[in-house]
Order: structure tokens, then C-alpha cells, then sequence
């Protein structure tokens, strides 16, 4: 390989040569534009490979948070499964849906993935209140349906969800004036490390846990339903959470995987072109000299 | 301890006793386990474990639950589980709350927010709370703060009394 | 079974934080530090009217004044 040092000599052999030179002035821009392309390419594969790394730890956190919250929140429905609760048929009483969605991006489509869940529940059941969880879902759904809005959470997605957070955010919801025939929490359910799909977690009001058809096979003390119904809402707030933190974790993992990947192959494209370029250039350069040095024989 | 665990049992329910049609003899190893499930919202401790009994410290009062108890929600206060495991040895978890429902079909699910075993816990720290809780729960705060301090306060004497 | 703290406008899930975050006090030096951490909570909200959102507050704040408020009424929903 010819280092830089060497060029400039066949630069000035160049500009004596009888040819026209315009030809390879270009070559030469065009090589010095390649070599810049290939430098920043070469940067922001770097950092989307830093990014990766960042996720991956972080992904396998939440991968073991997701687990123990699923357990968790499964746990916690089984008794909503065993007494067979299902919500009110009411045509005067609307839904909630509760949309859990975070305030970061650079993840794939996670979060139109949720707006796109709402809006298709919202076409059935038209006039269905909303409360949004996380800013990115919150900007997508405030154009299109802000009306149904109720409340919207923000600060969701830092870290790994904490139960203190679906307490809280429990409580400000069972503030909202509305008695509620049904209640969905819409969750990214993680599938694989490839694919999530936006899937609703029932959560039930005292009315309808109380008008189980097995609810009779189980002995409770009046007092203790209507924190039961806070603390299972609660309960799956936190399996939602947790579970669409891990698949938010993944997709940002696997978006920065491809980018990786995407200037990898650029970088590759970027190199031969880089040699071809700069073989065509050495190549002129030589018929240039050989040119001259026979014409200076003749 | 052993005197609890006496008391926990003459508490079982009366259903407890109701055991499905069996043969004569030795009883069928698996009807007179209870399926466990504890779950914490960080951990799963037990999942789905047959257990032989589970003394849970239930707002109703302190309860002795056995396979094919009848179904039933209870409310948890703050306090000790004990599970009393296949086994025959036993482990104790202070939990800080939450609910414990027996299904139907001996299946035992209990969700609380934080539990541990005591060797966990340090009497000094539990000691030094008291006294800074005692303290707001007679002062003149606001009636939440009042309030939030004597649930404090009914954690810790139960903490210390499971700790000596 | 009546309980002090809902007389006082506590809901059931501050009960139960409340709870958590005094055993998680009483842990010892290693494990507290780690348990401490699942009783953060830093989220703000906002109101909704009419398609507009009104402005962010504290949550925490927020559910504690709504608790003053249901203070007397034994108010939980």
C-alpha cells in the first residue's frame, strides 16, 4: 500500500503530465469524500455498539424482573380465574384502558405498536376513557384521541418499574370519578426476544369480583374485597409494567443490533469501493507517467 | 414456638377434615399436600410447591392452613408465615403484607410486597424505628402521618416479638 | 375488622407501602440498601380535559393530599 507521503509525488507527476486532469482530481475527491464516509461510519457503529452493550446488561434485569412480576401477577389473578370473574355487561357503564407505554424511544416500534392496540379497542368501544402510562404512547394517542384522556403518568421507564410505582399510580387511577364496567391494562406481552404483542391484563371493579358466578365457594370478611380489588389492580399494574419494560429493553437491544449490523455493512461496501477507487486512480496515475516518459523518448 | 404452632392448628377450619372418598389405609401420598404459592413482586419464594401445612398470620386471626381447606380470602397483616414443608422441617418468612387465598382444589396462593426470612432483619434497626415512631405517633403531625407511624409501629412490635 | 388507617384516608396500597418500607428499614446493612431501592417511586401525572393536559405534578404528593382530603369519610375505593 502507498502511504500518504509517497502521494503527493504522483500528485505533482500529475500536473505535468500532458492528459487533462480533471479526471483525476475528481478520483482524488471522490477517495478523500470515501475516506470520510468510512471514518463516520465507523463512529456510529461504535456507539450503536456501545448501546447494544448498555442494553443487554440492562435487558437481563429486566428479563428476571419480568419473570418474578409475571409469577407474580398470575398469582395474584388466580382467584379471579377460580371464581370465574368476568366484567359487568353494562351499556351504560364504560371501559378503562390503561396504556403502559414509557417515556423512552429508540426502541422499534413498541410504542406505535400499543397506540395502534388502543386505537383499534377504541373503534369498538368509542366512548372509553384512557390513562396513559409513559410519554411516547401519551404523544401518539393525545393527537389522535386526546378527548378520552383522563390522566397520563410520566417518569415511567428510567429503570426497572418498582412496585411503589404501580401502588401509586393504583391510587391516583381508583381516584377517577367514573365507576368503571370493565377495566383492560394494555402491556406489550413478550413473546420472544424478537417479538411482543400488545395484549390486555382484565383488571375488575368490587361490583363485578362481588357477581362472580364461584365467588359463593369462598370465604371472605365483607371488609377485606375492597382491598383486594386495590391490591390485585395494583398487582397487575406492576406485571404490565415490568413485562413491557423487558420488551422495551429487548427491542432497543435488537434496533441497536441492526444498526450495528446496517454499518457494518456499510463500512464493508464503503472499503471495496474505497480500493477500486483507488486502484482506478494509481492505475490512471501510471499510463500518465509511461505516457510521458515515452513521449519525452520520442 | 411449638405452643404457636398448637395454637395455629386448633384454629384449622372445620372443612380441613373433609377429605375426598379414600381408600382404606395408607392415604393417597399426594391428596394431603397443599400446593404453595408465594409470591413476592421481585421473587417468586414458593411456586406451585406441595407443602404439608402453612400457619398464616391472617387478619381474622392466626390461621392452620391444610390440604382441602375450604376456599377462603384472608387479608394479611403484617407477620410470620410458617410453611412446614414435605420434608417435616419448617421455614418462616416475615411478610409485610398483602393477601393469602386458599383455592379450591388444596392450591394455596399468597401475594405479599416484602418478605424475609428473620436472620435478615436487625434488632438494633428495629429497635432505634420504634422509638422514632413512637415518637410522630404521639406528636402532633398531620392524621397521615399519625396514621402511617402507628402501621409502623404494629410492624415493628410484630417484628420484635418474631425476632426474640 | 374495622382499620385505623382508612378512617384516617389511607388507601389499602399506601398501607401496604407503608408497610413494606418499614421492613425494608429493619433489614440488615447489606440487604437494605438493595430492598430500598423497590420503594422508590419518582413519577409525575397530569389531568386531562377536553383532549388538553393539564399540568405535571408530583404523584407522590398528589395522593398525598387526595388522602388528607378522604381523611374522616373512611373514604377507599
Amino acid at each position: 500500500m502507498l502511504s500518504r507521503a509517497v502521494r503527493p509525488a504522483f500528485n505533482a507527476a500529475a500536473v505535468v503530465s500532458a492528459r487533462p486532469i480533471a479526471a483525476d482530481a475528481a478520483g482524488y475527491a471522490t477517495l478523500r469524500e470515501i475516506e470520510g464516509r468510512l471514518k463516520s461510519i465507523r463512529n456510529i457503529e461504535k456507539i450503536t455498539k456501545t448501546m447494544k452493550i448498555v442494553a443487554s446488561t440492562k435487558l437481563n434485569r429486566a428479563q428476571r424482573a419480568m419473570v418474578d412480576s409475571r409469577s407474580y401477577g398470575e398469582t395474584s389473578n388466580t382467584v379471579f380465574e377460580k371464581a370465574e370473574t368476568k366484567p359487568i355487561e353494562s351499556e351504560d357503564k364504560k371501559t378503562l384502558i390503561i396504556v403502559c407505554s414509557s417515556d423512552k424511544g429508540l426502541c422499534g416500534g413498541i410504542h406505535s405498536g400499543l397506540s395502534r392496540a388502543t386505537r383499534r379497542m377504541l373503534e369498538k368501544k368509542p366512548n372509553s376513557d384512557l390513562v396513559v402510562l409513559g410519554e411516547k404512547s401519551k404523544a401518539q394517542l393525545g393527537r389522535s384521541s386526546g378527548k378520552n384522556i383522563q390522566l397520563s403518568f410520566a417518569g415511567v421507564g428510567k429503570d426497572v418499574p418498582t412496585f411503589a410505582d404501580a401502588q401509586a399510580i393504583a391510587d391516583q387511577i381508583s381516584l377517577l370519578p367514573t365507576d368503571y364496567a370493565d377495566v383492560q391494562i394494555l402491556y406489550n406481552k413478550f413473546i420472544n426476544a424478537t417479538s411482543y404483542e400488545a395484549t390486555p391484563i382484565e383488571a375488575f371493579s368490587e361490583e363485578a369480583i362481588r357477581e362472580s358466578p364461584n365467588f359463593a365457594a369462598f370465604e371472605i370478611d365483607d371488609e377485606v374485597l375492597a382491598n383486594l380489588r386495590e391490591y390485585a389492580l395494583a398487582n397487575s399494574l406492576y406485571w404490565a409494567l415490568a413485562e413491557g419494560h423487558a420488551c422495551e429493553q429487548s427491542a432497543r437491544r435488537n434496533a441497536m443490533d441492526n444498526a450495528s449490523k446496517n454499518a457494518g455493512d456499510m463500512i464493508n461496501r464503503f472499503q471495496i469501493l474505497y480500493n477500486r477507487t483507488r486502484q482506478a486512480v494509481i492505475t490512471g496515475e501510471l499510463v500518465e507517467i509511461i505516457t510521458g516518459a515515452s513521449a519525452s523518448e520520442g | 414456638m411449638s405452643l404457636r404452632v398448637a395454637q395455629a392448628a386448633t384454629r384449622i377450619r372445620p372443612l380441613a377434615f373433609r377429605l375426598p372418598l379414600q381408600r382404606r389405609g395408607y392415604a393417597d401420598p399426594v391428596s394431603d399436600k397443599i400446593k404453595l404459592t408465594l409470591a413476592l413482586p421481585h421473587q417468586s419464594i414458593y411456586k406451585s410447591t406441595d407443602v404439608v401445612q402453612v400457619n398464616i398470620p391472617a387478619e381474622s386471626g392466626e390461621m392452620g392452613v391444610l390440604a382441602n381447606h375450604v376456599p377462603s380470602i384472608e387479608q394479611l397483616k403484617p407477620g410470620l408465615v410458617e410453611i412446614i414443608e414435605e420434608s417435616g422441617g419448617s421455614k418462616q418468612f416475615f411478610l409485610s403484607g398483602g393477601f393469602a387465598i386458599v383455592q379450591p382444589g388444596s392450591q394455596l396462593s399468597i401475594n405479599a410486597v416484602e418478605g424475609f426470612p428473620l436472620e435478615d432483619f436487625s434488632s438494633d434497626a428495629v429497635r432505634s424505628q420504634i422509638t422514632e415512631a413512637q415518637k410522630i405517633a404521639g406528636g402532633s403531625g398531620s392524621e397521615q402521618d399519625i396514621a402511617e407511624a402507628k402501621i409502623e409501629l404494629e410492624v415493628l412490635e410484630g417484628l420484635q416479638a418474631s425476632l426474640k | 375488622m374495622a382499620f385505623a388507617w382508612k378512617a384516617s384516608g389511607l388507601t389499602y396500597n399506601r398501607y401496604l407501602a407503608v408497610a413494606a418500607r418499614v421492613v425494608r428499614r429493619s433489614l440488615k446493612e447489606g440487604e437494605r440498601l438493595k430492598a430500598e431501592r423497590r420503594g422508590e417511586m419518582e413519577l409525575k401525572f397530569a389531568k386531562w380535559e377536553n383532549g388538553k393536559q393539564g399540568e405535571n405534578k408530583s404523584l407522590a404528593q398528589a395522593n398525598a393530599s387526595s388522602m388528607a382530603e378522604g381523611a374522616g369519610h373512611g373514604q377507599g375505593q
